[in-house]
């Protein structure tokens, strides 16, 4: 379980301060796949990077699993984010490495041997249906196969959580049905806990069981994914409902047609 | 033709040897100072792995003003200090040390420039799978941006082999020693000719060669 206690952040910046988020309380529960939504510069970035701790808070506390990981700092954080895969929106795969390199490499820095990181690599590449294109390049591979690596590779160490950060927003429509698929496939037999960030209320729909919508660094509202899409409370998420409804008129979504909210872009 | 060779080939066989013993060695030793020095630039500067302001500006400041000292007085100006490192500040080890303390800053900025090219996605990527900052720089910054580092060095070579021919003024002979004193100070154009002509032969196979390199290593494409 990841618990947020009073999280805040703040960046100091020569032109004063910056507030990225403040009071954040959330509760994320084992076996979840729980969305954070929100508009681009909501804080949603942030805050999933403060679960890793690739960014500090600087206030409140942060509680995986009953531990409090704020402070954590070298071996002890190395060790925290062995247990946190993630994946990202530009895949962020080693260019010079070869798939199955990509894979093994989470292995590779906590010291585990060729031969085991190299089987455990193969498996991962299996379940992803990619062992195939193990000797290849990323440059050689398609949007959807590159996501589909950089998951194996975030599921290397055997993480219980899984962070997505806009993890299908680069991907086509099909692409990321099948990749969102996947990652529910994760979930369910595996048993990964999984935040996922995105911007589109689809992405939400099709996987998400709990969602917390934040605006302007704020939590402005939380709960079952059916129960927000049936009865939102807040303006910003009728909003993106507005925006992201299929059966829309025109009126009211000038610039959106459906197969771009499909699309994620 | 054949009268030439037997007469200058030795000559320009001993220039041609001497050019690449001073060229290969100044650029092994730049490399062995400045590849570290351009590493800690790197990793210091402000959104590097770990910025450190004081440090960063400091290096900047050395590599800056060793890049700066024309090399025909950094040559001279040295010369204690190339007595104190090989004995001597004459022939080919007399210039090796000058060579080296000319390239080496230049070597620290190509490395520093290639480095800041990579990904930062990446190295945020390396962090979220616990790796340490050490490995962050050999497993991912200095894998991702080898076919950079591969054409900074042809480059490196190719500037220190131009410089090698102002050795000839420590008496440390080489292709542009022998183009001076055969062509400019004797009024032998035929020499000079072939000196020249083995140094622009020479600059484009190594160049041609550190391409083709970077190029097949480079798995992007």
């Amino acid at each position: 379980m990841i618990e947020l206690i009073d999280v805040g952040k703040v960046y100091h910046a020569s032109d004063g301060d910056h507030r990225a988020l403040e009071g954040v309380n959330l509760r994320i529960e084992d076996g979840d796949i729980f969305g954070i939504i929100g508009e681009s510069g909501a804080g949603k970035s942030t805050l999933v990077r403060l679960l890793n701790l690739l960014e500090r808070p600087t206030e409140g506390r942060i509680i995986i699993d009953g531990s409090d990981i704020t402070d954590y700092q070298g071996k002890e954080l190395r060790e925290l984010r062995a247990n946190i895969g993630m994946i990202f929106q530009s895949f962020a795969l080693f260019q010079q490495r070869s798939v199955l390199q990509n894979v093994t490499f989470p292995l590779e820095v906590r010291g585990e041997s060729k031969a085991a990181s190299a089987e455990r690599a193969h498996e991962l590449l299996r379940l992803v249906s990619l062992d195939d294109k193990s000797s290849r390049y990323p440059s050689e591979l398609s949007g959807g196969q590159q996501q589909r690596v950089a998951i194996a590779r975030a599921l290397a160490n055997s993480p219980h959580y899984m962070l997505c950060d806009e993890a299908t927003s680069a991907l086509d429509s099909r692409t990321t049905v099948q990749v969102l698929d996947l990652l529910a496939q994760i979930n369910d037999e595996l048993g990964v806990t999984m935040v996922v960030i995105t911007h589109s209320l689809d992405v939400a729909r099709r996987i998400c069981n709990r969602i917390a919508v934040i605006d302007g660094g704020h939590i402005v509202e939380e709960g079952f994914t059916a129960d927000v899409f049936a009865n939102p409370q807040s303006d910003i998420t009728r909003e993106l409902l507005d925006w992201g409804a299929p059966n829309v008129k025109k009126a009211t979504a000038p610039q959106t047609s459906e197969g771009e909210e499909v699309a994620c872009d | 033709m054949i009268e030439f060779f037997d007469k200058y080939g030795a000559l320009l066989a001993q220039g041609t040897i001497d050019t690449l013993v001073m060229t290969f060695a100044s650029c092994l030793f730049a490399y062995i100072i400045g590849l570290p020095l351009g590493i800690w630039f790197a990793v210091t500067a402000p959104g590097g792995l770990k910025p450190n302001r004081g440090i960063n500006t400091v290096l900047g400041w050395i590599i800056n003003i060793g890049r700066s000292i024309p090399f025909i007085i950094l040559l001279v100006a040295i010369i204690p200090f190339t007595r104190l490192i090989v004995g001597t500040s004459l022939g080919v080890p007399g210039a090796v040390v000058p060579l080296t303390v000319a390239a080496a800053p230049f070597v620290a900025r190509i490395v520093e420039q290639s480095l800041a090219e990579v990904d930062k996605g990446l190295i945020e990527a390396a962090h979220s799978f616990g790796a340490s900052n050490f490995q962050i720089v050999t497993k991912v910054m200095l894998k991702e941006s080898l076919p950079s580092l591969v054409r900074g060095a042809a480059i490196t070579f190719v500037n220190l082999f131009g410089y090698s021919a102002m050795a000839g003024t420590v008496g440390a002979g080489g292709l542009g020693d022998i183009a001076i004193r055969y062509g400019y100070q004797r009024f032998q154009g035929d020499v000079m000719l072939a000196a020249v002509i083995l140094c622009v032969v020479l600059v484009q196979v190594f160049q041609s060669l550190g391409d083709w390199l970077a190029r097949v290593i480079d798995k992007r494409s």
